[in-house]
C-alpha cells in the first residue's frame, strides 16, 4: 500500500466515524422514542445556556433521591431502579432491581451518594433544548409556575432496555414548548 | 507576486517527497521560498480563501439563525437531515481534493476545516433533537476525536490547530482530581500524541504558535503579579491582557522577515486581541463592566508599567512612520479614558463609532492604503454589523436575513477588488 492509498483509506475511516457516531445516537435514541414505555416525573426547568448547543432548558427530575437499605453502593456506579405507576398520573419510585426486565419500567441510573440508607442519584435527562426565542420565555413562565401557583411541570420519558429518552416536558396536559409558542407565555 | 499554478503542485507535491524520504526538509523549504505561491494576488492563496470563507461563515449563519427561527416546526427526520446533508456534501469535496495531486493547499486547508466543523455540527444538532444530557466539554473531545483522522488524511495544519485549540480548551475544563481517568486532563498528552504525524507541517507554523506561547506565558506572569503580589480581584484581567497584546502589535517588525503582516506573527495575535476587544466594547453590559474594572487597573503598579510600556512603544511607531498602527493602538486609551471620565453609559456608542469610522477609513480607500487593508477594512465593518445584529431585539428571521445580507456584500467587495487587482 502506498502513502495515497493510506491516505485514501484514513479518510475512508475519518468520514465513517463522523457518520456513525451520530448515526449511532439516532438509531440508540430512535429505538428508545419507538419502542419504549412512558415514564413520568415532576421537575424543575430553569434555562442555561451551553456554548455549543445553544440553550435549554435544565431539567432536574424529581425526587432524585430515595429509600434505600442494604450495601452502601459507591459514587459514579451505576444502579437500576424499578418505577410503578403513581395517584396523581405521575410515576413513583419502586424498587431496586439488579437489571432491566421485560414489561417492567425500570432503568439505569448513576450513584451520587448513598448515605443513611438515603440513594441520591444523577438523572442523565437534564437538558430540554429549544430554540433561543422559546427557551427564556419558557424559563419566566417555568419560574411564575413555581411561584406558589398549584402547577407541576412533569417531564416525560421513554424507557427501553433500562435506557431512558427525555421526550417532552408537560404542563397542563400540553407540552411546554407548544404552550410557550402558542401564547407566548401562558 | 500572481498566483502560479504550476507552484501550488510543487508546494503539493514537495510535502509528499519529504515524506517518501526523496528530498531533505532543508531542500523543501529552499524549494518553497524560490518558488512562492504568490499569496497576496491568486484566488488560491490562502489569504483569499480565509476572507471567502469569512463571507461563506457569515451567510451560512445568516441561514443557520432563519433555520433556527423555524426549527421547532421541522420533524425530527428533517432536523437530522440538515445536520447530515452538508457533513456529505464536505466529505464530497474532501474526497475530489484528495484525488487530485494538483490541488491548492489553500483550498485543501479550507475544505478539510468546513468538514471538521460540520462534522461537529452533526453531533451538535443530533445530541439536541434528543434532548441528550451531559456537559459540553463531553461532546467537544469526542468532535476532537473524530477530526483528528481527518487532520492526518487530508495532511490539514488547520485541523490540526483546531484539534489543538480543542484538546487545550478541553483539558483546561477538565483539570479536577476528582474526575475519572476518562474524563480527566491527564490524558492531555496522549490526546497531543494524536498530532505526531503531523509535527512537520506544525513545526512551520513555529513562528506563530510561538508568539502565541510567549504572550501566554507573559499574560500568566502579568497576572500572577496582580493576583498574588497586589491582591486584586480578576476584573482587570482583561485589561492587562490588551494592554499587552496592543504592546505586541507596537514591536519593532522581526529582523527575519518582510513587513508584511502574514510575516509579523507577534502583529497578528496583537490586532486580533485589540480588535476582539474593541468589538466587545461595543456591546452595553461587556462595555459597562470593562469601563468599570478600568478604575481597578489603575491602582496596579503592574497596569501602570504596561500603560507606560506601551506609550513608549506608540512613540517609537510613531517616529518609525507607523501611523496606521497608531489608529488600532489608541483604542485601548480611548475605552480607559471613557471608563475614568465616568462616560459608560455611552461607551459603547463610542466604540461602535470609532471601529465604524476605522473600517470605513481602510475599506474606501484602496488606492491610497492597499489592497490588504481595504480588505481588513470590510471585514471589520462586517463584524460590526454582525455584532449590532447579534444584539439587537430584532426576530431571528430578520437577524438572519441581516447576516446573510452582510455575508453577500463582504463576498461582493471582496471579488470587486480582486477584479480590480487582476486588471491592475
Amino acid at each position: 500500500m502506498n502513502r495515497r492509498h493510506a491516505l485514501l483509506l484514513c479518510f475512508a475511516l475519518a468520514c465513517a466515524a463522523q457518520w456513525l457516531a451520530p448515526l449511532w445516537q439516532v438509531w440508540r435514541y430512535e429505538n428508545i422514542l419507538r419502542h419504549g414505555q412512558v415514564l413520568k416525573l415532576a421537575c424543575h426547568a430553569p434555562d442555561p445556556y451551553d456554548p455549543l448547543r445553544g440553550r435549554y432548558l435544565w431539567v432536574a427530575i424529581q425526587p432524585d433521591e430515595f429509600p434505600l437499605k442494604g450495601n452502601k453502593l459507591e459514587r459514579s456506579t451505576q444502579v437500576c431502579l424499578r418505577f410503578k405507576p403513581g395517584k396523581d398520573g405521575l410515576h413513583e419510585f419502586d424498587a431496586s432491581v439488579p437489571g432491566p426486565a421485560n414489561g417492567e419500567l425500570s432503568l439505569w441510573l448513576t450513584v451520587n451518594y448513598h448515605w443513611n440508607d438515603k440513594l441520591r442519584v444523577l438523572w442523565p435527562q437534564d437538558r430540554y433544548y429549544l430554540n433561543e426565542d422559546l427557551a427564556p420565555k419558557a424559563d419566566a413562565w417555568l419560574r411564575q409556575s413555581f411561584g406558589g401557583k398549584d402547577r407541576k411541570v412533569i417531564a416525560q420519558l421513554r424507557v427501553l432496555n433500562g435506557q431512558a429518552v427525555l421526550e417532552d416536558l408537560i404542563c397542563d396536559g400540553r407540552s411546554v414548548a407548544e404552550l410557550v409558542r402558542r401564547r407566548g407565555e401562558p | 507576486m500572481p498566483s502560479n499554478p504550476d507552484h501550488h503542485w510543487l508546494h503539493g507535491q514537495l510535502q509528499d517527497w519529504q515524506a517518501e524520504g526523496l528530498i531533505s526538509a532543508e531542500s523543501a523549504e529552499a524549494l518553497r521560498l524560490r518558488h512562492p505561491l504568490g499569496e497576496a494576488a491568486g484566488i488560491n492563496s490562502p489569504r483569499q480563501w480565509l476572507l471567502g470563507g469569512l463571507g461563506v461563515a457569515l451567510v451560512a449563519i445568516g441561514i443557520l439563525v432563519i433555520l433556527g427561527h423555524n426549527w421547532d416546526h421541522f420533524s425530527r427526520a428533517t432536523r437530522l437531515a440538515m445536520a447530515f446533508l452538508p457533513l456529505g456534501i464536505a466529505q464530497w469535496f474532501c474526497l475530489r481534493v484528495l484525488q487530485d495531486p494538483q490541488c491548492p493547499s489553500a483550498r485543501r486547508e479550507g475544505l478539510a476545516l468546513a468538514q471538521a466543523v460540520l462534522a461537529g455540527s452533526a453531533l451538535a444538532i443530533v445530541t439536541q433533537v434528543y434532548h441528550i444530557g451531559g456537559h459540553w466539554t463531553t461532546l467537544l473531545q469526542a468532535w476532537m476525536l473524530l477530526i483528528l483522522p481527518l487532520a492526518w488524511a487530508l495532511q490539514s495544519t488547520a485541523v490540526s490547530l483546531l484539534y489543538l485549540a480543542g484538546i487545550t480548551f478541553w483539558a483546561l475544563n477538565q483539570w479536577s482530581l476528582s474526575l475519572p481517568l476518562q474524563d480527566s486532563a491527564l490524558r492531555f498528552p496522549l490526546l497531543l500524541l494524536g498530532l505526531w504525524p503531523l509535527r512537520d507541517a506544525l513545526v512551520r507554523h513555529w513562528a506563530g504558535l510561538s508568539s502565541l506561547a510567549i504572550y501566554s506565558g507573559m499574560m500568566a506572569a502579568v497576572q500572577s503579579c496582580a493576583m498574588r503580589i497586589e491582591l486584586v480581584k480578576d476584573d482587570a484581567f482583561v485589561w492587562l491582557a490588551v494592554l499587552l497584546a496592543s504592546c505586541f502589535w507596537l514591536l519593532p517588525a522581526r529582523r527575519d522577515g518582510a513587513r508584511e503582516m502574514s510575516s509579523q506573527p507577534h502583529w497578528l495575535l496583537g490586532r486580533a486581541v485589540l480588535l476582539v476587544f474593541g468589538l466587545g466594547l461595543t456591546f452595553a453590559d461587556l462595555a459597562r463592566s470593562n469601563f468599570k474594572a478600568a478604575a481597578t487597573l489603575i491602582e496596579l503598579p503592574v497596569g501602570w508599567v504596561l500603560l507606560g510600556v506601551n506609550a513608549g512603544l506608540m512613540a517609537l511607531a510613531w517616529r518609525r512612520g507607523r501611523i496606521e498602527a497608531l489608529y488600532l493602538a489608541a483604542l485601548p486609551w480611548l475605552a480607559l479614558a471613557m471608563g475614568l471620565l465616568n462616560l459608560r453609559s455611552y461607551g459603547s456608542l463610542v466604540m461602535v463609532a470609532y471601529l465604524a469610522a476605522h473600517g470605513l477609513r481602510l475599506a474606501l480607500r484602496p488606492d491610497q492604503l492597499g489592497e490588504d487593508r481595504a480588505r481588513q477594512g470590510a471585514l471589520l465593518l462586517s463584524a460590526l454589523v454582525a455584532t449590532r445584529l447579534m444584539e439587537s431585539h430584532w426576530s431571528a428571521l430578520a437577524k438572519g436575513l441581516g447576516f446573510v445580507a452582510v455575508g453577500l456584500t463582504f463576498l461582493a467587495y471582496q471579488r470587486f477588488l480582486g477584479r480590480r487587482l487582476s486588471r491592475s
